[in-house]
């Protein structure tokens, strides 16, 4: 059953929908008829009470900021086509794989298998066809963005000169807690970097797992992870790169 | 700043806070709806060839109520469930008609309490217009269905509202 005719008219009415010849046949009918009235009564009623009691939400601050650092970044959307086919080449990985793939999918809960959970991250990232939260080459985009939730923001640095163009930031939620992670792109390869506060005894420095490189350092009391599927020299020669222009000034640009 | 940027910053960024409001009314919680404004704003930066002028924060909220829905469908499916033959519900008792006296009493709390027990066409359909401000015609467009049945939906919200508020136990 649907309102009658006559509700909708009322309603149109309050709601301002109707013309000056309707409004003034409505208003003859109002005068005529109670019950009528009575319901339109209690339609401004309802009407009057939600603009008194309610406060039209506002969107915070932060998201603002999130937003217009979206808009910023100049790589934005159009670097889809070779994420897509990134990403469509991983789902076949993954199809194809064994059950460890999927393994390694899933969020490592214990902090031994770290090294996992860093790789099931970067794979997310590139099957989402996503592997960035803020897409941008230009850090004075990115560090601000990360500035916004963290209370220290990771360096962020720009080695696009050296072969290795930041591509964006994100973060991950790393044993609970959030990380930043640096996006970088090498050739149509992706490498992550998250930061880690550095605790008990240093993890091994460069090993392989599941056709992922992963490179550890420690600088200050940050721990780096740099993860990728490219050859383990040319991340080791990306680590080199970025420590250097990390220790050479803060947040040089390359 | 490309010119892109410039696009965006003009056609997406007044409109915010309303997209805000949709969203945050639609999932009744402030986090899920920052998550759904984010996405839609990135729909949106995809979307932005496509658009072809004219009403921009009509534009920007029917992507924000598209992505409201899937978030909603991915999140809450629940929420979502026996919409289907919403449209030929039998209206609220029309015997027991609510008392206006009752209805101006009511507080904050109980109205949003009423707004989030409401199904959620008949939810969006008053929340762009008591919220958002939207004319019929709008409200229309962005949810997709005909000017008819903005109508109706609107009238069986507001009657489902009156009800509650004009109970006496509301209160």
């Amino acid at each position: 059953m649907s309102p009658g005719n006559e509700t909708l008219l009322t309603q149109a009415a309050l709601d301002g929908e109707l013309d000056a010849a309707g409004m003034l046949d409505f208003e003859n009918r109002l005068a005529a008829n109670a019950s009528l009235a009575a319901e339109y009564g209690r339609l401004k009623t309802l009407r009057e009470v939600m603009r008194r009691e309610l406060v039209k939400p506002v969107a915070p601050p932060a998201l603002r900021q999130r937003i217009a650092a979206m808009a910023a970044p100049s790589i934005a959307p159009r670097a889809a086509p070779p994420w897509r086919a990134m990403a469509a080449s991983f789902i076949l990985a993954a199809g194809l794989g064994s059950a460890s793939t999927w393994l390694a999918l899933r969020p490592a809960i214990e902090d031994t298998n770290l090294a996992g959970t860093l790789i099931a991250d970067h794979k997310r990232g590139l099957l989402s066809g996503q592997p960035t939260d803020v897409a941008s080459s230009d850090r004075h985009t990115v560090k601000p963005w990360f500035a916004t939730r963290f209370a220290l923001a990771p360096k962020v640095i720009d080695l696009g000169p050296q072969g290795f163009p930041l591509a964006g930031g994100r973060i991950d939620v790393i044993a609970g807690a959030p990380a930043p992670v640096l996006v970088y792109r090498h050739s149509e390869h992706f490498i992550s970097l998250t930061s880690l506060p550095a605790r008990g005894s240093p993890p091994p420095q460069a090993f392989v797992v599941d056709g992922y490189s992963v490179q550890v350092w420690r600088t200050g009391g940050t721990e780096y992870w740099a993860i990728s599927d490219i050859d383990p020299a040319e991340l080791a020669n990306f680590r080199q790169l970025f420590d250097a222009a990390a220790k050479s000034g803060p947040e040089k640009t390359g | 700043m490309t010119s892109s940027n410039e696009h965006f910053a003009a056609v997406v960024m007044p409109h915010l806070d309303d997209a805000y409001a949709l969203a945050r009314w639609l999932t009744g919680n402030s986090a899920d709806a920052e998550d759904i404004v984010q996405e839609a704003c990135l729909r949106a930066l995809r979307g932005l060839d496509r658009y072809a002028g004219g009403n921009a924060r009509a534009w920007l909220l029917a992507i924000t109520r598209n992505a409201a829905f899937t978030w909603l469908a991915r999140n809450r499916p629940k929420a979502l469930l026996a919409t289907e033959d919403i449209e030929a519900l039998a209206p609220a008792d029309g015997a027991a008609t609510p008392e206006e006296a009752l209805i101006a009493k009511a507080d904050a709390a109980a109205i949003e309490r009423a707004i989030a027990a409401l199904p959620p066409p008949f939810k969006e359909t008053l929340v762009l217009r008591d919220i958002n401000d939207l004319s019929y015609r709008e409200i229309a467009e962005i949810t997709g269905v005909p000017l008819g049945t903005v109508m109706s939906r609107l009238a069986r919200a507001r009657d489902l509202l009156k009800a509650a508020l004009g109970r006496p136990e509301a209160k």
